[in-house]
């Protein structure tokens, strides 16, 4: 197995940051992507008017005037691209999993397997139905917590932190800090 | 509300009089100190963006 050096991820995580900024116009993220899947559906579910992005821009306009006296039309810049629609989300995220894959297979790191072959993890949570219940449930914890904190490693790490902003460098600084903890307990607990 | 109005440029005269200026009298950031939730659609002066929906499909 040859795994790529760090450095290369570095610079295919950045690429992938400016080039989603330059063709969609937003920064990127990955958890907020399944939060608009979910609102998607739970809409189409419920029945929920859909409103496209023109009428949104055109209400906008009126009530700035109405609450400003601001001539409409000015200074209104250009909209930028449209937002993402759940196809495009899902589309992002079979895309994420597609390249994760035709690296391992270039690298010759693609080892599938249906055991938990980690031995620091099975020594902690062992191989059966214990450790399913805790990756599961750490699972549902990450969920958790990156909706509450409005993002992931993704959002606030990767892009948050570059652009300096305070939110997201508490909450690299918090989730970073606390899996160092974890790691540590976890390391006691064996 | 950031999805919401991330496609106009009049976002910026909401920031710069609530969020970069007199943000305790923005009525979203009032309801999210309350743990209450916010509408997409509340502007930052108590008032709801009036949007023209068309049917879901």
């Amino acid at each position: 197995m040859t795994y790529l050096p760090f450095w290369a991820g570095a610079l295919a995580l950045c690429g992938a940051a400016l080039a989603h900024q330059a063709l969609v116009g937003r920064a990127l993220g990955v958890s907020g992507r399944f939060t608009a899947i979910v609102e998607a559906a739970r809409r189409r579910a419920a029945g929920e008017a859909q409103v496209s992005d023109a009428a949104m821009i055109e209400a906008l306009r009126a009530m700035t005037e109405a609450e400003f006296g601001i001539e409409a039309g000015e200074p209104v810049v250009a909209p930028r691209r449209e937002t993402p629609t759940p196809a495009t989300h899902a589309l992002f995220m079979v895309g994420v999993l597609l390249g994760a894959f035709v690296v391992a297979l270039a690298t010759g790191t693609f080892t599938p397997s249906a055991t938990l072959v980690d031995p620091g993890f099975a020594a902690f949570a062992g191989t059966g139905a214990g450790a399913i219940a805790t990756l599961f449930s750490g699972g549902v914890l990450v969920g958790i917590g990156t909706r509450m904190a409005g993002g992931c490693t993704s959002g606030h790490g990767l892009i948050g932190v570059a652009t300096l902003k305070p939110g997201s460098l508490v909450a690299t600084a918090a989730f970073f800090g606390a899996g160092i903890v974890a790691s540590f307990a976890l390391e006691v607990l064996r | 509300m950031y999805d919401l109005f991330a496609l106009s440029g009049t976002l910026g005269i909401w920031q710069d009089n609530y969020c970069r200026s007199d943000f305790p009298r923005c009525e979203r950031y009032i309801r999210s100190q309350r743990g209450e939730s916010v509408a997409k659609a509340l502007l930052p002066n108590g008032k709801v963006l009036a949007l023209a929906p068309r049917p879901a499909r």
